[in-house]
């Protein structure tokens, strides 16, 4: 009690680079079971940080206990170096799913998100007409929402959110369910407003884009961070450098099991298992060789698909 | 200024949605109209079947006693079963009472025996059996009245003649006392005190009031505020019962509607936004109160119910009652999964409410159990708030202490609103 009414007044100290967001030690316990289990990251001023996990890692709870819309357990947030208290009009929340009224039209929902969000009416109509217009849906302005796509109102969800010209923006799942030209559209307006220096946070399953995109990222599992930092450092981190792909021409279990063994004990990750196919990954290419020394003793016959370096989507595949 | 433009959103989805303006508009008219039409019913629009076994005089006396309160269809028959089927045949076609006549029904009267007449219902139909037996028995008040005066007139003028021969042997008996011998004096003051005893008894009987037999006392309804304003009063529990269909009902739905399309999760994503958001909900919805108060208020007052009202008074009690059940509406949208449930919160409350409010059934009648339900709901506390400021013309400072106790519960309320809007939101 003492603890929380002090945190409340109490500033996140400024140390090295301006901090958007730090989170320290936050965890969350429901009815017995732990949705988030003791999660520290930082999160920069003018990036774009992507919090990835597979469904159920609890990147939504996550945001949701920043926002306080969760009681957090333990822990601690700050928003600007602020308790969100103090802090929490600089920040733009969009939920997963549509969160306008559906039996406004378009202007009338951005005349109450304005409201609010706490700015002018004025204001929150000339931020609205000038998203809508990089959205491409400003024709659609006195329109019920109803009438807009699936793709058409997830753009909107984004608009309501970022009216208020909000310094953090975090997007729970805004790619979910868009295709490649709505995704284009979000990932450009998202640049435009980092290269403004706001700092975006999204939860995603688009390693691929992630990657591109973002600066740095979390990965989750299970409820707990499973690493984070950027791309090369996670690389780094999980020593994931080259990803080999074979294929048998036939596999069978014993020999499977024998090839499991020797992995587990030269420390080689198989990250993939598909009928006949394997991934492995591999820290460095001696431990290609070796994997393939052990099959030529063995008499199997495979043919190597490929060997590359692994993108966001094979790490993933680590963390499972 | 948030408040105003949670207001705006409040006004513009209600004027959007065509059925919800129907309800707060056509609702009370309806329920106003209903009840105040139920309390002046003509029974000349009630429909009789009467079957007479008996061919007697004052059979045709007793229909006739009836044909000015009723519609009556009247026919004689011979046979009892006959009589039933008839009967029958018209309650199946719409008649509501059937009546069979026996055949000694003059017979019996005139012999100051009394008949009993066999009442036919549509006993599917509850509570109609009790309704028109007591309709009838009210009915046939002047009919027995008369066969209660002419019983009289007939006692009068036996006794009378009785009296009068009485008076005549007297005078006899002391004309000839003088000439009575000495031995037959004894027997003769004997059989001249009996006659006078009987001539007192006589005179007695001669002064019996049937009337007096039949209903020995008599009582007289009156209301103990403004005569028999009872129109007035129950306008009151109408309005409260009203308020709680309709506001519990809507104010549950806007709530579900917020939570549907993730508004709450907007408004608790941002800041100071929920206090606002529950005081949007509570002036809009005191603004339906007037809605569904004016049109109500209209019909009762076109039907002859008087009222003094405090305008002042009348504003703060429509205001404060509107909030409790916009408070009770809230709690139940924030707490029901989705539409349906709360649609049948809201309607389970309603009806608790109308069952627990005196309008159809005395709450002082009710059993102990009963009461403190009563007394948990802040209906009779409402009812008291609205007839003070509609027929007593009471102030503010009048009725302070009435207005703090609704506070009380509002506060309450409140915080529990404020819990429903801060609980976790796991979706």
């Amino acid at each position: 009690m003492i603890k929380s009414f002090i945190n409340f007044f109490k500033k996140e100290e400024a140390i090295g680079r301006n901090k958007a967001l730090v989170v320290k030690n936050l965890s969350n316990v429901y009815s017995g079971k732990k949705f988030l289990d003791n999660i520290s990251f930082v999160v920069y001023y003018g990036e774009i940080f992507s919090i990835i996990g597979l469904s159920g890692s609890g990147k939504s709870s996550l945001l949701k206990n920043i926002l306080g819309l969760y009681p957090k357990s333990s822990g601690e947030v700050y928003f600007f170096g602020k308790h969100p208290f103090f802090s929490k009009k600089m920040v733009g929340y969009c939920h997963q799913d549509d969160s306008f009224l559906p039996d406004l039209t378009i202007m009338e929902n951005i005349e109450l998100f304005s409201s609010i969000n706490g700015i002018k009416k004025e204001i929150g109509i000339k931020n609205g007409i000038e998203f809508l217009k990089k959205f491409r849906i400003e024709k659609h302005k006195d329109d019920f929402p109803n009438k807009l796509s699936g793709g058409q109102r997830k753009r909107l969800n984004i608009v309501l959110s970022c009216l208020h010209s909000p310094k953090l923006l975090i997007l729970d799942e805004p790619f979910a369910g868009l295709d490649y030209f709505n995704r284009r559209l979000l990932w450009d307006f998202l640049t435009d407003l980092k290269n403004k220096g706001v700092s975006i946070i999204i939860t995603t399953h688009l390693l691929t884009e992630a990657q591109e995109y973002s600066s740095r990222m979390l990965i989750m599992k299970n409820g707990k961070k499973f690493t984070y930092g950027t791309f090369s450092e996670i690389r780094e981190k999980i020593k994931f450098n080259h990803l080999y792909y074979i294929r048998f021409n036939r596999l069978g279990k014993a020999f499977f099991e024998k090839l499991k063994s020797f992995c587990e004990f030269k420390k080689i990750k198989i990250i993939y298992t598909y009928k006949r196919e394997l991934q492995f990954a591999l820290e460095n290419l001696e431990q290609k060789n070796k994997i393939t020394s052990f099959l030529e003793k063995n008499k199997q016959n495979y043919v190597e698909i490929s060997t590359s370096e692994p993108s966001l989507d094979e790490f993933m595949l680590v963390s499972i | 200024m948030k408040l105003l433009e949670f207001l705006k959103k409040e006004f513009i989805l209600f004027k959007r949605n065509k059925k919800q303006m129907g309800i707060v508009i056509a609702l009370p008219l309806i329920f106003a109209l209903i009840y105040t039409l139920m309390f002046s019913f003509s029974s000349v629009n009630i429909s009789l079947s009467i079957c007479s076994l008996d061919e007697g005089e004052y059979a045709d006396m007793f229909v006739n006693s009836l044909t000015g309160n009723f519609k009556v269809n009247y026919f004689k028959s011979n046979d009892s079963d006959n009589c039933f089927n008839l009967i029958k045949d018209d309650i199946v076609k719409g008649y509501i009472l059937g009546l069979r006549m026996p055949k000694d029904f003059s017979s019996r009267l005139l012999n100051y025996t009394s008949p009993t007449i066999d009442l036919f219902i549509d006993n599917s139909k509850p509570n109609l059996g009790f309704f028109a037996q007591s309709l009838l028995t009210s009915s046939i008040n002047d009919f027995n009245y008369g066969v209660i005066s002419s019983a009289q007139e007939t006692l009068k003028d036996n006794t009378e003649d009785i009296k009068r021969d009485l008076e005549g042997t007297v005078n006899m008996l002391e004309i000839i006392k003088p000439n009575i011998p000495s031995v037959t004096q004894t027997y003769f003051d004997l059989f001249y005190s009996n006659v006078n005893a009987y001539k007192t008894s006589i005179s007695t009987l001669n002064n019996f009031n049937l009337e007096f037999v039949v209903k020995p006392v008599n009582t007289n309804l009156m209301g103990i505020f403004m005569g028999n304003n009872n129109k007035g009063f129950s306008f009151s529990v109408l309005y409260i019962v009203l308020s709680v269909l309709v506001i519990v009902l809507l104010s549950s739905m806007s709530i579900i509607y917020d939570k549907k399309n993730n508004f709450i999760i907007r408004l608790r994503a941002g800041k100071n936004n929920l206090i606002p958001y529950i005081f949007s909900k509570i002036i809009f919805f005191s603004m339906i109160g007037f809605v569904i108060f004016i049109p109500s208020f209209l019909v009762f007052l076109m039907d002859n119910a008087f009222f003094n009202i405090n305008i002042i008074s009348l504003i703060t009690s429509i205001f404060l009652i509107s909030s409790t059940w916009t408070f009770i509406g809230c709690i139940i949208g924030f707490s029901s999964k989705d539409d349906s449930s709360g649609i049948m919160i809201s309607i389970f409350i309603g009806f608790l409410v109308l069952l627990l409010s005196g309008l159809f059934y005395p709450l002082e009648f009710l059993p102990q159990a009963v009461k403190y339900i009563t007394m948990i709901l802040p209906t009779s506390l409402h009812t008291s708030m609205l007839n003070n400021a509609l027929i007593f013309n009471a102030s503010i400072p009048d009725m302070l202490n009435i207005f703090i106790n609704n506070l009380y519960y509002d506060l309450i309320l409140l915080i529990i609103c404020i819990y429903f809007l801060m609980k976790p939101i796991r979706n």
